[in-house]
């Protein structure tokens, strides 16, 4: 009862924990550019949440709020049966949920004992209203992030119909 | 399990309505005997983040922010609420004591009114008529004027609250706001936080912009009644902005005060009366070509014969209170609602999209 993850991330120890969350996000492209002082404020305001080994973080169709980042564990991504990606700590997954209200275009599943930290919209919004300039760097880094990703698919698009 | 599975979306969806609901409810009635504190504080905190913000990002602690924001409402709510707040005993109690008066200047012009229905043929009972409207007016314990009367003396004695409950959200609302949210099981972690985000986002709009309205409302209002030679303008224009809450109904709530005012005293002359429904009607108007079309309308998205009988419903089970509610509560409801459907529903979105991301 006690080990289950509801309780967990209701009564987690977070102290120490989110100046390591801290480095981990600015190790991302999200963050780049944006001072340990504004990343630390954000963390602290974070959801921090565990996930047992096979248990859904999102399903596809699922209306996503926020982009996650895996401090410990391991996350799968699959579309159907079929596994699109295995993302290790440090890594982060389902950023477009932090630009537009979009439906999750694939399943996350928590592979092992997971715990992942959540950058919710709202935090986005709030932070592009109180302080613009920080804002609307995370929001370039965005940008380029999702540019990035478009690139890659489109090179994916590309092989498969020169495989075909 | 297989229960649970079979279950179609909607009767999830209305489920989970049903829990929100009667949680809301026991969370309304624990709160009861504070509740027009905490709405004003609410309300006040929503008018207010935007400074506690700037503050904040000036570089201020947050517990600072708030303090000199708690500091300033003492010298910008309190010292002239209060002076309000005695103006309006006073003249409250002036109003009930010339109830007999008013009883008489209705009867005349009831009388008057009788005399050029029967040129048309209309004969109406003046006296049953007379009883009526004093009662609904002025006698009865839940008559309008004691309604208005005890919604602001609840509003004046909560008044030394206000400040406090305010300081104390703008200090840790966040962090109570992410503790709740953050309590959910994993599977509803998102959903509960998309439906706070888009009830908070909306309401916060309405808030701002329906006070910031109210506020004119109520000056342009208390202008008119002074330019026209009416007693206490200040309490009749707010009365005006408080009733200007109320969608639809609000406007015709607004007169009552001024008509009876010129029945409490015939010195003043029936004429009166067509001057006081200029100068409601002016202000309304403003309100209306601004506040219906602007605010209520894209905040509620409400058919208007649903947005009137939410107003009438509500008003009858929790008086002055419910009917200025009763749009925000149902428009909250609609967005509850249509979440936890779209999320109950298996197809939800579907997309062509190769990207997980």
């Amino acid at each position: 009862m006690a080990g289950s993850p509801f309780w967990q991330n209701l009564f987690r120890p977070d102290h120490k924990q989110k100046k390591h969350v801290r480095d981990l996000w600015l190790a991302t492209p999200i963050f780049s550019g944006v001072s340990a002082n504004q990343c630390q404020q954000l963390v602290n305001d974070m959801a921090i949440r565990r996930y047992e080994n096979t248990e859904a973080v999102f399903k596809l169709g699922d209306v996503g709020i926020g982009t996650g980042l895996i401090i410990s564990g391991s996350v799968r991504i699959c579309m159907g049966e079929k596994v699109l990606a295995q993302l290790e700590e440090g890594d982060f997954f389902g950023e477009v949920a932090l630009v537009i209200e979009a439906p999750r275009t694939a399943t996350a599943i928590a592979a092992g004992d997971t715990q992942i930290v959540f950058f919710l919209r709202p935090q986005l919004e709030s932070l592009l209203s109180r302080s613009p300039r920080q804002g609307a760097k995370i929001m370039q880094n965005l940008a380029k992030v999702m540019a990035n990703r478009l690139g890659s698919t489109n090179t994916l698009l590309e092989q498969s119909h020169v495989a075909d | 399990m297989w229960l649970i599975k079979h279950i179609p979306p909607m009767a999830k969806a209305l489920i989970c309505f049903t829990f929100v609901l009667v949680i809301t409810s026991v969370l309304i009635w624990l709160l009861n005997p504070v509740i027009i504190p905490v709405l004003v504080s609410l309300a006040l905190y929503v008018c207010l983040l935007p400074l506690h913000d700037w503050l904040t990002n000036l570089g201020w602690r947050r517990d600072m922010s708030a303090m000199a924001i708690l500091f300033l409402m003492m010298f910008v709510v309190l010292v002239p609420g209060s002076l309000i707040l005695a103006e309006f005993n006073e003249q409250a109690m002036l109003w009930q004591s010339k109830a007999s008066i008013a009883g008489q200047s209705l009867n005349e012009l009831l009388g008057l009114l009788s005399e050029k229905l029967a040129q048309w043929q209309f004969h109406i009972e003046v006296d049953q008529l007379k009883a009526n409207i004093l009662a609904g007016l002025v006698k009865d314990n839940g008559s309008f004027l004691s309604s208005i009367s005890s919604l602001v003396m609840s509003i004046s004695s909560s008044l030394l609250l206000v400040p406090f409950i305010t300081f104390f959200l703008l200090r840790d609302f966040e962090s109570l706001r992410n503790k709740s949210l953050n309590s959910l099981p994993n599977k509803y972690f998102e959903l509960g936080w998309l439906m706070y985000f888009k009830v908070a986002k909306q309401t916060q709009g309405y808030v701002r912009a329906v006070l910031i309205q109210q506020s004119i409302l109520a000056v342009v209002a208390a202008s008119g009644f002074w330019l026209a030679g009416f007693d206490s303008p200040v309490i009749l224009g707010l009365i005006a902005g408080v009733l200007g809450l109320i969608p639809y109904v609000g406007p015709a709530l607004g007169l009552l005060p001024p008509f009876y005012l010129v029945l409490a005293n015939p010195e003043v002359g029936f004429d009166a009366m067509y001057t006081a429904v200029l100068v409601i009607g002016v202000a309304y108007l403003v309100d209306n070509l601004l506040v219906i079309p602007l605010v209520v309308a894209r905040f509620a998205n409400l058919h208007p014969l649903v947005a009137l009988l939410s107003i009438i419903v509500f008003g009858n089970f929790f008086g002055i209170l419910g009917m200025i509610a009763a749009i925000p509560l149902l428009a909250i409801s609609n967005i509850v609602f249509y979440q936890l459907l779209l999320s109950f529903s298996p197809k939800k979105f579907t997309t062509n999209v190769a990207s997980f991301h």
